[in-house]
């Protein structure tokens, strides 16, 4: 139904081009050979080299990528178990947990940031990576939640009657048969996770105040002296990441429409 | 008929307790009670089967036996012992689900493998290698064996573990194949479940509950999705299986000619009660109350008054029956089965009638005859025309005499 | 049929329930500490005046709220954050509407990649995002660093994907042969879109709505890179909390905010149920 005229088409095409040029722009800018991010003078793979060499950069670098890692790890484990106890709790129960539960998710990241300084601050609780990576997992969570406990509840009821009547115990019953069930969701799941702690600021940057801990946002936010192309390689490189998995993405789709179509 | 009290099955076996019994079950959910008091006997090696309609409580029962639900009240004892407290994963029994229930994830062979391998899983706990050397470890220790001994004493248990783990294999590869082939799925091992047929499938689902050699096996509703040929078929093959297996089955359904052919026993429920307990040539023959008489079969269901032994009165007559223990003048219910009522001349008959309706259904024609008081149905291979007087006749031992129900 | 009494109590057994217990146990910590807990701590310091929570004393007051009222700093802070989101709200729902409308009714293959285009953005670290447009903004048109425009354009920017979403989860959800039925009814192309098209997808323009406007309003980011060193309401709870310490203070803007979010999503409820309602 390609029905679109030439308004939409073009229509379509500027705001995919301005939203499209910065982006651009900055992977551009990255292989300037002058430091100026204003005018383009040479090729040059100065920047890229400068951005390993840096140590701050690769210590929020690093930072980032391990409080990810951990934060994803926990929230994919307490919230596919919260998932999956969710369904056995009576009614009102469920349905209040829930709606805690998405407070963190509809909150402005403002709010939820404050409520942990507060936290942390009420109990004179020291802030730094630990209360980074405590936050994170706070955060996660919930997505974990919703994106699991519908997969949870579309499972068979029967499959769990079945396992448990062959002998199972509840244990080998979960690892044997309600795990690899929702595994899609779980992996989902984690995707959330781990590109939510990865993007974060704002909590981030409440929940570690006051300490030298720093992931990419907090750096780039504090950062004191004018910019430099370094900046720019970083992006280029977390750019050509995530332009990797959208194309993963985009051919894994068409794959699953072409099998449904079958 | 004599008026039996309900649930007076004949003890024929020679254990002292029978292998199930149902102690009073109760059962509410939500504000609805779904069993009313079930008392029932269940002996080893039987066929029974529970019948009745959507709602009757069938299912609640099986799966109160399975330990999927808990009873509101009453108990279940199996072999004089209460297995209430007891989570089904626990329990004697092995259930085939009505939507079959398999594993999507896993392929028929690691479906029908399921039981075996989970209860390894919880045996073979204790003897991993790194346990076996952690024990063996404190052995040597305390005997005083040197490195190099210490070192052969474990090679020699490890191969003997080795060698104990891949007989354990064996033979339950050995079983799987057998189960399968037991239920005529040989060679289908490595087919993804959701490819197979919806018979293929049920198959599957049987072959993994018998081969934990359960002591009851409970079926709900197992054939209900089948088609009709199909279907007849597995009623044959399960029934082939119980009697050669020795197992009890326990079988939910509500197509009462299934019940039939199947049972050694048949349990009728209604409303949370049992309706009747009998063979199923009793349960046909010799309906309790209305409820039974309807459900199962063809009836001609006939409001009367038993006069006295031998003697009831209907359609403003009395006839000879073979019933009795009735009190005087008791109003009753009366059955007579379409295919035992004759359509005769008019001067032969006891009642006569016209013929309203004919309907050619395959292995007879159902004619109806409308006398003075009722319609009456008929089975028979004789065709009628329509309008034509005719007289019915029936024998005294098809009239069966039944209390009267509200 | 005779009434049934269950007349023995229940045989409790006892240990299915445990293990199916410790499953949720760390989540529902994680609910109660690291959720409500906080959230109830900052209801209590919004209502305590600065002097009594260094004390810990515990005495109400509604002076944090009443701030508002009184300092006319605060006022005007506000009244521009929300302002200044506002227009950008405004425009990225003039914008993002028709885009997710095109999109919606693309053919399959086209719908997937714009959407993926429209959407990758999303992943790239926000800061990022923002430098970016700060750099193209230097290099075009500078002057602009510091003023209005430049933080509407920093905030459309940057929220414009979230309205992009859900109008386009909407309206992909309207059957096809609601078009249709449109116009065989008689309607043309606009008549349809006012008409139907528009009332059934509120829903997502309202989630929209929320999705941009309160992120906007709240940003630490966009007036920094795009408005120089700007103050906005996030950096007034910013500098009330880490600055100054002032816990009560930065709680009581945050839990407003939180209560704005509130009236929407009953809003959004409403909307959804008069949709769902009228629609048989």
């Amino acid at each position: 139904m390609s029905k679109h005229t030439f308004t939409s088409k073009t229509f379509l095409s500027i705001v995919l081009l301005l939203i499209y040029i910065p982006i651009i722009s900055l992977v551009v800018f990255s292989f300037n050979d002058s430091k100026s991010l204003i005018q383009f003078t040479g090729f040059s793979l100065e920047w890229y080299v400068k951005l390993f060499e840096s140590g701050t950069i690769m210590d929020a670098v690093f930072t980032t990528i391990l409080v990810a890692i951990i934060s994803t790890i926990a929230s994919t484990l307490i919230g596919t178990l919260g998932a999956i106890s969710l369904t056995k709790n009576k009614k009102w129960l469920r349905e209040w947990i829930l709606n805690f539960n998405n407070i963190p998710i509809v909150n402005p990241e403002i709010v939820t940031a404050i409520s942990f300084f507060v936290l942390f601050g009420a109990f004179q609780i020291e802030r730094g990576l630990m209360t980074m990576i405590i936050a994170h997992i706070a955060f996660s969570v919930p997505y974990v939640v919703i994106t699991v406990y519908p997969k949870v509840r579309q499972m068979d009821a029967d499959l769990i009657s079945a396992s448990s009547d062959l002998g199972a115990t509840p244990l080998q019953t979960l690892w044997h048969v309600i795990l690899p069930q929702i595994r899609i969701g779980i992996i989902a799941g984690a995707a959330i996770a781990f590109t939510m702690s990865f993007d974060d600021f704002v909590i981030s940057y409440f929940a570690s105040s006051g300490s030298a801990v720093k992931n990419i946002s907090i750096y780039l936010y504090t950062l004191k002296r004018g910019i430099e192309p370094t900046i720019n390689a970083l992006s280029a490189l977390i750019i050509l990441v995530i332009g990797m998995k959208i194309t993963f993405d985009y051919f894994k789709t068409q794959k699953n429409l072409m099998e449904e179509e079958e | 008929m004599e008026k039996e009290p309900l649930n007076n099955v004949k003890n024929t076996q020679k254990l002292d307790e029978p292998l199930i019994k149902l102690i009073d079950l109760a059962k509410e959910f939500n504000g609805q009670v779904v069993l009313r008091g079930i008392d029932l006997e269940i002996e080893a090696n039987e066929f029974v089967t529970f019948l009745g309609p959507s709602g009757c409580g069938k299912t609640t029962t099986l799966r109160i036996i399975g330990g999927f639900v808990e009873p509101s009240q009453g108990d279940v004892l199996f072999q004089g012992q209460s297995i209430l407290g007891i989570p089904s994963h626990k329990r004697p029994t092995n259930t085939v689900f009505q939507r079959y229930a398999l594993f999507p994830h896993l392929d028929v062979y690691d479906n029908v493998a399921f039981g075996l391998r989970v209860k390894q899983e919880m045996l073979g706990r204790f003897t991993r290698i790194k346990d076996l050397k952690k024990s063996l470890k404190i052995e040597s220790n305390s005997n005083g064996l040197t490195k190099s001994e210490f070192k052969k004493l474990f090679q020699n248990h490890k191969q003997a573990y080795l060698a104990n783990v891949q007989k354990i294999k064996d033979d339950m590869d050995e079983k799987v194949r057998k189960y399968l082939k037991l239920v005529g799925l040989e060679g289908y091992e490595n087919r993804r479940v959701h490819k197979l047929s919806g018979g293929q499938q049920q198959r599957v689902a049987i072959a993994r509950a018998l081969i934990n050699e359960p002591k009851v096996l409970l079926l709900d509703e197992p054939l209900a999705a089948l088609d009709l040929k199909l279907r007849q078929e597995m009623q044959y093959e399960l029934k082939e299986i119980q009697r050669r297996s020795g197992i009890t089955f326990v079988f939910v359904t509500h197509d009462q000619e299934e019940a039939l052919t199947m049972s050694d026993k048949v349990v009728v429920m209604n409303h949370g009660e049992i309706q009747q307990v009998g063979t199923p040539v009793d349960i046909y023959n010799e309906p309790v109350n209305k409820f039974v008489a309807t459900f199962i079969g063809e009836s001609n269901i006939i409001e009367g008054v038993m006069k006295t032994d031998f003697l009831v009165h209907f359609d403003d007559q009395d006839f000879k029956c073979i019933d009795k223990g009735f009190a005087l003048n008791e109003e009753v219910d009366i059955v007579i089965r379409p295919e035992d009522i004759d359509i005769v001349e008019i001067k032969d008959g006891w009642i006569h009638g016209i013929v309203t309706d004919v309907v050619f259904k395959g292995v007879h024609y159902e004619i109806d005859v409308k006398t003075n008081a009722r319609t009456y149905t008929i089975h028979t291979t004789d065709v009628q025309p329509l309008g034509k007087e005719v007289g019915l006749s029936f024998l005294p031992e098809d009239i069966h005499v039944m209390e009267r129900s509200n | 049929m005779k009434p049934f009494v269950i007349s023995k109590p229940k045989i409790k057994t006892k240990r299915k329930w445990t293990f199916e217990g410790f499953l949720g146990v760390p989540y529902q910590a994680v609910i109660g500490f690291l959720i409500v807990i906080p959230i109830v701590l900052m209801l209590i310091y919004s209502f305590q005046s600065r002097a009594s929570s260094q004390t810990f004393t515990l005495i109400f007051t509604l002076d944090n709220y009443l701030r508002f009222i009184n300092e006319p700093i605060f006022v005007s802070l506000m009244a521009e954050s929300i302002g200044l989101a506002f227009v950008a709200t405004l425009i990225s729902l003039l914008i993002g509407y028709p885009l997710a409308y095109i999109i919606a009714r693309s053919n399959t293959k086209t719908k997937t990649l714009l959407i993926l285009l429209i959407t990758a953005p999303m992943w790239i670290n926000m800061l990022l995002r923002t430098k970016a447009l700060e750099q193209v903004i230097l290099m075009t048109a500078p002057e602009l660093i510091g003023t209005n425009v430049a933080i509407i354009i920093g905030m459309t920017y940057v929220y414009l994907p979230f309205m992009v979403l859900p109008i386009y989860t909407v309206l992909s959800k309207i059957d096809m042969s609601l078009y249709e039925s449109a116009s065989d009814l008689g309607a043309n192309k606009l008549q349809t879109l006012i008409k139907v098209i528009i009332p059934l997808s509120i829903s997502g323009v309202l989630s929209g709505i929320m999705m941009v406007f309160l992120p906007s309003a709240t940003t630490l980011v966009v007036p920094k890179y795009l408005g120089a060193g700007r103050f906005l309401i996030g950096n007034l709870i910013e500098n009330a909390m880490i600055a100054q310490g002032d816990f009560g203070y930065g709680s009581s803007i945050a839990l407003l905010m939180a209560g704005l979010i509130l009236i929407f999503l009953y809003l959004i409820k409403k909307v959804d149920k008069y949709t769902e309602g009228g629609d048989e």
